[in-house]
């Protein structure tokens, strides 16, 4: 199942998710904006909550450059474990350039179908999520 | 071909010039010059043949070292404009939302604001200042002299100079060799890296040791270091291990260049390094550097 009134934010900088936090509660456009500084922990969240039949988030904003595994490498394991599904989140890519290197990666991804530049904006936002 | 075939050959040839090789005796020896002359060249072209597919093989294997150095420097960029630009955002973000929040009485969400700015700045600080070191020690490095170094004096005095006396043990076995024809700059610096890493890099369950080999392999002296710490997961880092600001464990202290720098000092060398570890076991590095 898939809450499209959830939000979350992965990003290993906290001030970043301190930062994106803001701004996404500012859209009002959602109920719950949930924050994760590491993706580990995020794909356990979403393994316990796949077993406790509880909603998955509609919408990800995922940063491309973390230590532990890198933003696509985590999408890789959310669409295994989200296979099943057949309502799909949305994922969108966090970046701070437009550098060669992300972009052939994101041609290769199957989840991650947009990404967007930081600093985040309220106004991008809204556009973004009007369509 | 004999002599008295040779000649009837080049009669033959020649009747159908219309000149007659009786009357003209020179011309036998004149042509014979000039086989000579073409058998001469015809060698000195194979020669030249096998000279550029040498030099061939030598241009593609520099192609590939530039190749090698390019993939470098654009992956350090990379990361170094990376980091700049983060922070850089990170001060943008803070202050968009600074500038949102100054004029309400959310006194608590300022101050965290403010306290954030200023820890960011000083990080961005401490960014550049990094990397400013990375080229500084690369430019000292062009011109350093090279002397005969005893390798045991130098490790052991980086030992204290890094106040871990005591702390980590250093084996230094001078099996075919005790002094390296290296500058001083260098060979501090890749000693200092694997002792700082064999300590950083400790199970806390052993006392961290370091021991240096050093042996001879043809035309190579081998400095082996072995450490007896947490090891590396080879099958995930392998590849990435002497990148530019690659962390193997980001839970240690650390700014993932350590190992870059001493794979370009031991390029610049003309050397090769390799790794060998096991989790929980401990790393092994190989060093060769060319003897001279």
């Amino acid at each position: 199942m898939i809450n499209n009134k959830e939000v979350i934010l992965l990003d290993d900088n906290d001030d970043i998710n301190f930062y994106n936090e803001d701004v996404m509660q500012e859209t009002g456009l959602f109920d719950t904006v949930t924050v994760f500084d590491s993706p580990v922990k995020l794909l356990e969240e979403i393994t316990e909550r796949i077993e406790k039949g509880s909603p998955i988030a509609g919408y990800f904003l995922v940063d491309i450059k973390m230590p532990e595994m890198d933003g696509f490498e985590f999408i890789d394991e959310l669409e295994i474990l989200l296979e099943d599904f057949d309502d799909q989140p949305v994922v969108y890519m966090l970046t701070t350039s437009n550098h060669k290197r992300d972009h052939e990666q994101f041609e290769k991804s199957y989840l991650a179908k947009k990404y967007l530049l930081k600093p985040l904006m309220v106004e991008t936002i809204l556009n973004e999520f009007k369509s | 071909m004999n002599k008295e075939k040779k000649h009837r050959l080049l009669r033959r040839q020649l009747s159908r010039f219309n000149i007659d090789l009786d009357k003209n005796p020179e011309l036998e020896l004149f042509v014979n010059d000039v086989n000579k002359t073409y058998e001469h060249f015809d060698q000195e072209l194979k020669i030249n043949d096998t000279q550029t597919a040498k030099m061939m093989s030598k241009m593609t294997e520099n192609n590939q070292n530039l190749q090698n150095i390019i993939d470098t420097i654009d992956s350090f960029n990379y990361h170094v404009s990376h980091d700049l630009k983060t922070s850089i955002i990170n001060n943008i973000s803070l202050t968009r939302m600074l500038n949102k929040y100054i004029n309400s009485n959310k006194t608590e969400k300022i101050e965290e604001l403010v306290s954030r700015l200023i820890k960011n700045s000083n990080n961005g600080l401490h960014l550049i200042e990094k990397y400013l070191e990375i080229s500084k020690f690369e430019s000292k490095l062009i011109d350093a002299p090279k002397f005969e170094l005893n390798v045991k004096d130098i490790a052991l005095d980086i030992l204290s100079e890094i106040q871990l006396e005591g702390q980590l043990t250093v084996k230094i076995e001078e099996k075919d060799f005790d002094s390296i024809y290296m500058d001083e700059l260098s060979l501090k610096s890749l000693l200092q890296n694997f002792m700082t890493n064999a300590y950083k890099y400790r199970r806390l369950d052993t006392k961290p040791e370091l021991e240096i080999l050093l042996s001879k392999e043809d035309a190579f002296k081998v400095l082996s270091l072995k450490d007896n710490g947490i090891g590396i997961d080879m099958k995930r880092h392998g590849d990435n291990l002497f990148k530019p600001f690659v962390r193997v464990d980001t839970n240690i202290e650390g700014t993932g260049v350590g190992l870059f720098i001493i794979k370009k000092i031991i390029t610049k060398l003309g050397g090769s390094i390799e790794v060998e570890s096991e989790l929980k076991k401990g790393t092994t590095f190989t060093i060769k550097i060319p003897d001279k």
